[in-house]
């Protein structure tokens, strides 16, 4: 009796902690869900982002077509019951918290196909896509579904296609006005074709997927941070289209950086993939733009007292970018 | 004499006002200053200029009904104008542009009566704000430059052991000196002037050697690396200056006993070239490296060694403490060589510092440097360095 009693006891002990174990365990995938909102996060969307550097500027503001956004990873759900998103840039294959992401960028959009993909066939098509030697595609070209030269949205891309998912971008022909000097100007200092990079926002207007939501981050910081890089990258556009000015050439520092990053004795510099002609042109464009940044905050931080608002951040950041204008660019006919 | 060949009087002299100028003669200027915020505390708006407004407003066809029309008169349409509230501000963003006609039109009927209408037809375009000057400041205008303004008070005690001293026996020197030091940022260059005084008092037996001394440091820099773009900062920079010390008694110091018959008041000038590089370690650790190569030469007759050189190696650590306070610590290996003799002389010495954020602008840093090591001179130098952004 006591033999059964204790049996009773022991197998209640179990069943308790293991309910108590299995309650307690945190879910691998514990569902993540987009700012602001009650929507959990599936197996297929897209998040689009925007960021600060001055490739993301140019996708944002010359691609096809023009929108807020920049750049586009993908949330998988993988067998091992975790979840990330999944991105591709010129530093290769990012695979992200999804928290963590969701906390860092400035501007989100939740963007969700149509047709749900087939569980685990994103997962099987990453895995799969991951196994190759992808390198970036500086031109931005469309990818195909076997090319090993790639980008943010052709990759995503890509890995619907070898989800059975339908191509799923909508490359804007048309071009708009303001982008002929444009066009121009990046085939000419940059050596690629404008007009055929797909940007993300091309996925906006893609029958195949719907807008969710889209967040702003309530941080002042990053807020700021954004202001002050998308000021200067129209400061720089207006340099070179109204100004008529060009850039300088990369100073001795850059061009000395470059070549130990290259070498590999000082850190990895962002823009050391680059080929060769858009380096000359990003060098000194990333310095002025980090200078004018440096410049800005310490102002900023100085003047803690003003009421910084984002036309005033913008202002200041416009009388910074004015002030350094001409240790960047010079006149067309200087020489 | 022999003992002279380390310690001439020029060679001393210059190398306790080198040390007091802060073992660097390069003044450190800050990555960035104060501004003028012309922009911030004045916005002012550009209207755009309506070269995409071209036409006009169109002519309007009246209709007069029942009525036989008699006239109709149409002025010359109003040029268009820019709805106010779509003017670009001064952040040159892609702006969407109203051009707004405005069509007047007269209408005169047979029965005498007139009428006047007015219709408005706007056209929206989106175009890029050709902002070049706006705000107020224009490229070449505007008064962001970094600036820096600094005083260094310092006071140093020097020993120069009895075997190593002019007349056998110990000497000692109190150097109090001020620098007052000027810095202005260029972008790629920036450049600092300072003008130290100083002053320097012996123990009796030496207080023929009591002096004054003046000067002016010129100390260009090159910003090869900067911390924002590449990471890490290096600065390759020269030093330029000149310096008149004059004794209190120079005849005396010509008579017995010192006799040095063709003892003058120095003038010295210096030059040199220097490196340094600075990288943030970690959110609270920074490293500082410098090298700094320095000829001087003695104008005039002096008594031992009219030119030498120095040359000063020093690593530092800084901590940041808290918000406002870092501490630091420094190793110099200095080397002098004096031409006159050939000889040269090997120093070491340590540094600490205390700096503290007087306000977001301003900031006060104590200092502190010895030699080690060394057998026949002793220093220590306590500085008090006060920054402010202009």
């Amino acid at each position: 009796m006591a033999f059964l009693r204790f049996s009773m006891a022991a197998i209640s002990a179990a069943i308790f902690f293991c309910h108590t174990a299995w309650a307690d365990s945190p879910a691998q995938n514990p569902g993540y869900l987009f700012p602001d909102t009650t929507i959990a996060l599936q197996d297929g969307d897209i998040i689009l982002t925007d960021t600060t550097t001055l490739s993301s500027a140019l996708i944002r503001e010359l691609g096809s077509p023009i929108g807020k956004y920049s750049h586009a990873t993908v949330y998988i759900d993988f067998p091992d019951g975790t979840a990330k998103l999944v991105g591709f840039s010129d530093h290769g294959i990012k695979v992200s918290d999804p928290k963590d992401f969701l906390n860092s960028n400035y501007r989100l959009a939740l963007i969700r196909p149509v047709a749900t993909p087939a569980k685990g066939a994103l997962a099987a098509a990453f895995e799969q896509l991951s196994a190759r030697p992808l390198v970036f595609d500086f031109d931005m070209k469309w990818p195909s579904l076997e090319s090993n030269k790639t980008y943010c949205v052709g990759f995503i891309s890509q890995l619907f296609r070898m989800s059975g998912l339908p191509e799923s971008h909508s490359l804007q022909t048309s071009m708009e006005p303001k982008k002929v000097f444009w066009d121009d100007w990046v085939l000419q200092q940059l050596g690629f074709s404008l007009s055929v990079i797909v940007s993300p926002n091309a996925i906006l207007t893609d029958t195949h997927f719907k807008l969710l939501s889209e967040y702003q981050t309530k941080s002042r910081q990053k807020a700021s941070h954004y202001w002050v890089s998308e000021t200067t990258f129209h400061a720089i556009m207006n340099y070179i289209q109204q100004d008529q000015l060009k850039i300088s050439p990369p100073k001795l520092g850059s061009s000395l950086a470059l070549r130990l990053s290259k070498m590999g004795l000082i850190g990895e510099m962002d823009l050391l993939n680059m080929p060769e002609q858009r380096l000359k042109v990003f060098a000194p464009l990333y310095e002025y733009a980090k200078i004018v940044e440096a410049r800005v905050n310490h102002l900023m931080f100085i003047h803690e007292d003003q009421p910084w608002d984002e036309a005033s951040i913008r202002a200041l950041t416009k009388s910074v970018a004015d002030y350094y204008r001409d240790n960047y660019f010079v006149s067309q006919q200087a020489k | 004499m022999k003992n002279l060949k380390r310690f001439s009087i020029s060679a001393i002299f210059f190398l306790v006002a080198y040390l007091a100028l802060g073992t660097s003669t390069a003044m450190a200027v800050p990555v960035y200053g104060h501004g003028n915020l012309t922009c911030y505390d004045s916005i002012t708006y550009q209207s755009y200029p309506l070269s995409d407004c071209a036409g006009g407003g169109s002519t309007t066809a009246t209709t007069a009904a029942a009525i036989t029309l008699q006239a109709t008169t149409t002025p010359a349409p109003a040029a268009p104008v820019v709805k106010s509230d779509t003017v670009s501000d001064c952040t040159g963003s892609w702006i969407d542009v109203t051009c707004v006609y405005t069509t007047t039109t007269t209408t005169t009927y047979e029965d005498g009566r007139v009428e006047t209408s007015t219709t408005q037809c706007e056209d929206h375009d989106s175009v890029l704000s050709p902002i070049t000057s706006t705000c107020g400041v224009s490229p070449a205008e505007g008064n962001l430059t970094v600036q820096n303004l600094g005083t260094n008070v310092s006071y140093t005690e020097t020993k120069i052991a009895s075997d190593s001293s002019l007349l056998g026996s110990e000497q000692k020197m109190r150097t109090v000196g001020i620098v007052l030091n000027y810095s202005r940022d260029l972008g790629d260059w920036s450049y600092s002037i300072a003008l130290p005084v100083r002053r320097t008092d012996n123990n009796n037996a030496y207080s023929a050697l009591d002096n004054t001394q003046i000067g002016l440091v010129l100390s260009p820099t090159y910003h090869l690396f900067l911390e924002q773009v590449h990471g890490l900062t290096v600065d390759l920079g020269g030093v330029l200056g000149y310096t008149h010390t004059r004794f209190s008694d120079v005849s005396a110091v010509r008579a017995s006993p010192y006799n040095l018959t063709d003892f003058s008041n120095l003038d010295t000038s210096f030059a040199g070239l220097n490196a340094s590089l600075a990288k943030q370690l970690s959110s609270k650790a920074r490293l500082n490296l410098s090298v700094n190569a320095m000829t001087y030469n003695n104008d005039g007759g002096v008594s031992m060694g009219n030119s030498g050189s120095i040359l000063n190696g020093t690593v530092g650590l800084n901590f940041l403490l808290t918000n406002k306070v870092t501490a630091g610590a420094k190793f110099n290996l200095i080397r002098l060589h004096q031409n006159s003799f050939d000889a040269s002389s090997s120093y070491n010495s340590v540094g600490a510092n205390l700096r503290y954020a007087v306000s977001r602008r301003s900031s006060l840093t104590g200092s502190f440097d010895t030699m080690i090591g060394s057998e026949n001179l002793e220093t220590k130098t306590f500085m008090l360095n006060y920054q402010l952004e202009m």
